[in-house]
């Protein structure tokens, strides 16, 4: 069976995605809104401005009408005053027809006016119409009176007097009508022209506001998605906006960085691979050769010449070795299938310290701390555990330590290896799991590298960094067994 | 008693003269540079072992083995190889090799391997019936990875060899000279293997001797 590997598609926190608190949805609105509002505005004061110089134009009209009124009463009044002698001929119903006249046309201009110096001028010319009716109401009961004439035309002169002053006062008020609708019309068309000049210039102000907010970012974000097209997978849109378009730029990072690790690691695999195919030929070429090697070493080593016999013992030890690179070589490049079940790590880790070889000068001292149950194959497991504690007892010396702690890390059962040896240099910590790379005199250089593979083979990982307290620490991380779970 | 007939079949003219050197002294060693010339000396004279490495040109170790069960008497066949691997272990063993080992192997391990060999070839001489697949040294579906492949066939033949070497031991009460003359070694080639697979001969003497 085989486990699925590790999930490399999880958001690393430096790209964690922003909270959108302010969505182009609203941006967008916003701009319209500010727009509709400009334009609202400017349509209700063009309203107000065409409905004041309708005003002002029917109260010309008015103006224009009262002046008629006031004429046509002049004249009314006029002959009302020349059928005095139709009247003094005893013609009462001209004369009847000619006061009816003025009286309406009195009535008339009476309910038109507004203005109070209008309405005193017209109470005088009622008040002086009154008098000249009766002067001649008194001639029609006594047609001989002579004076009637020289009593009514005073009337008729004050009568034309007040309707010239009424005449002038009304003509006053359309020239102040007419100017203030010529002001009105110079306003409606500064207006006019200022909205001309304005909106381009609003429109224009919201064109920029929706292409720096919307455009401008979605720009960037098709040149970073062009980049990754392009095969550039060191891509990264810089945007941190609290929109849409940063929550994009986050996942676009993401991907990129996901789509990064795992280019490395097919690029590790194909590395693993040539390997093989290498590992392969080697065997073939090189365990022959180390069958003859070891065959007569071997047929050597009960020769009684001991120093002889010493020499052939390293050269034999020596070509095992080289039969264990060969091993090793061959097992990296192979696909390992896992068997999984519950593994207590901590029971492993103590068996496999009690594998450890030591030296005369002794061992360093192990403490051990912590408790998980991975899911892993057992066998393959103790290997990786038995090589890292191998280094760090390597790193540590005999008078060192050797730290392990053990335990659940999120979905993941951790073994942390530390040692209280020098730590490892940058450049050594980058190339730690490459094939054939070692810093001690005596590695193969395979062991971390079959760690590794035999861990992701898992779907779980050895990674290597520096202790806080100094020295290495080596994290294997395995899938959880359900049993070791809380 | 003949000694045992011994074809060692390796295209390698050095590994060839190795196996000479390490088998020469206890068996009459018959050496082949090539498949085809196994097989003529095979069907020239009956054998009664072949160790035949794998990967040679022309006439391969399969062929070979092909070669060998369809004589009568069939010689036992034991399949060395420089490139081991389960999908040969498991192809050899099914097609009926007795053993599949991998190179390079030191002289007390050639010897155990040959002895197992003869031994297994004086029980069918018993009991002539045709040796049959064991399951139990090649398990079927075995992944094509380093640890399957020593776990199992490793493991398996290490339990084998442990097997025959208390057999051995059992049948000379714990007497390691007339074993090692028995199995074709030296007494100090048999001190070391029996060592390696941790069996004490002392535990198979006679009660008398307490």
């Amino acid at each position: 069976m085989r486990l699925a590997r590790w999930d490399v598609g999880r958001r690393s926190r430096s790209e964690a995605r922003p909270a959108i608190r302010f969505s182009t949805r609203r941006k967008l609105l916003l701009a319209l809104a500010a727009l509709l509002i400009a334009f609202v505005l400017a349509l209700a004061t063009q309203l107000a401005g065409l409905r004041q110089m309708e005003a002002m134009f029917r109260e010309m009209r008015d103006h224009e009408e009262q002046m008629r009124v006031a004429l046509e009463l002049e004249d009314a009044v006029r002959s009302q005053y020349a059928q005095e002698v139709g009247l003094a001929r005893g013609d009462s119903a001209t004369h009847d027809r000619s006061r009816l006249r003025a009286r309406a046309l009195m009535s008339e201009l009476q309910a038109r006016m507004e203005e109070p110096e209008a309405i005193a001028r017209m109470n005088e010319i009622v008040e002086a119409s009154a008098a000249l009716e009766r002067v001649f109401d008194e001639q029609r009961r006594d047609p001989n009176a002579v004076a009637a004439h020289q009593r009514a035309y005073p009337l008729v002169a004050r009568i034309e007097g007040d309707v010239d002053s009424l005449f002038a006062l009304l003509q006053k008020a359309t020239i102040a009508s007419r100017l203030q609708l010529a002001a009105l019309e110079q306003s409606a068309a500064t207006w006019i022209i200022g909205l001309l000049l304005v909106t381009p210039l609003l429109v224009a102000g919201a064109a920029l506001y929706l292409s720096r907010a919307v455009a401008a970012p979605l720009a960037r974000l098709s040149r970073g998605a062009a980049a990754l097209a392009s095969g550039d997978l060191d891509a990264h849109v810089e945007m941190d906006s609290p929109d849409e378009f940063g929550a994009l730029a986050a996942d676009l990072n993401a991907m990129t960085l996901s789509l990064r690790s795992h280019q490395a690691r097919l690029v590790e695999s194909e590395k693993l691979a040539g390997i093989g195919k290498l590992a392969a030929g080697i065997a073939h070429e090189i365990n022959n050769p180390l069958q003859v090697m070891i065959g007569y070493l071997s047929l050597n080593r009960d020769i009684p010449d001991r120093r002889l016999a010493e020499q052939l013992a390293a050269v034999e030890e020596e070509a095992r070795r080289c039969k264990q690179v060969v091993d090793g070589l061959l097992e990296l490049s192979r696909p390992a299938s896992v068997i999984p079940a519950a593994v207590d790590l901590r029971a492993l880790c103590e068996d496999a310290w009690a594998r450890l070889l030591w030296t005369p000068a002794g061992r360093p001292v192990l403490s051990l701390d912590g408790w998980a149950c991975a899911l892993a194959d057992a066998s393959k497991i103790r290997q990786v555990v038995f090589n890292l504690l191998k280094n760090a007892a390597e790193a540590a010396g005999p008078a060192g330590q050797v730290r392990v702690r053990i335990g659940p890390a999120g979905d993941s059962a951790e073994l942390a290896v530390g040692d209280t040896g020098p730590g490892l240099a940058d450049e050594t910590r980058s190339r730690l799991f490459e094939p054939f790379f070692t810093t001690k005199p005596g590695g193969t250089g395979l062991g971390l590298a079959i760690s590794r593979a035999i861990a992701r083979a898992h779907g779980g990982e050895v990674e290597a960094e520096n202790g806080a307290a100094g020295g290495a620490v080596f994290r294997l991380r395995l899938p959880l067994a359900p049993e070791g779970r809380a | 008693m003949d000694r045992c007939r011994v074809l060692v079949v390796e295209d390698k003219a050095s590994v060839l003269k190795l196996m000479a050197t390490v088998l020469g002294n206890e068996y009459q060693v018959v050496p082949c540079s090539s498949g085809e010339e196994a097989i003529a000396e095979a069907l020239r004279r009956p054998v009664d072992v072949v160790l035949t490495d794998i990967r040679m040109p022309g006439v391969s170790g399969f062929d070979v083995l092909q070669a060998m069960r369809s004589l009568s008497p069939a010689p036992v066949v034991v399949m060395m190889t420089a490139y081991a691997n389960v999908p040969d272990a498991v192809t050899a063993i099914r097609s009926g090799a007795f053993d599949y080992v991998a190179k390079p192997l030191d002289a007390d391990e050639i010897a155990l391997a040959v002895a197992r060999a003869v031994e297994h070839r004086r029980e069918r001489e018993l009991e002539p019936l045709p040796a049959v697949p064991r399951p139990d040294a090649a398990p079927e579906q075995l992944p094509d990875d380093g640890q399957s492949y020593r776990r199992a066939v490793e493991e398996a033949r290490d339990q084998a060899s442990r097997q025959y070497l208390i057999r051995l031991m059992t049948s000379f009460q714990g007497n390691v000279t007339r074993a090692a003359r028995q199995a074709g070694m030296t007494r100090e080639s048999l001190h070391r293997v029996l060592r390696k697979y941790g069996v004490q001969s002392e535990r198979f003497s006679t009660p008398a001797a307490d």
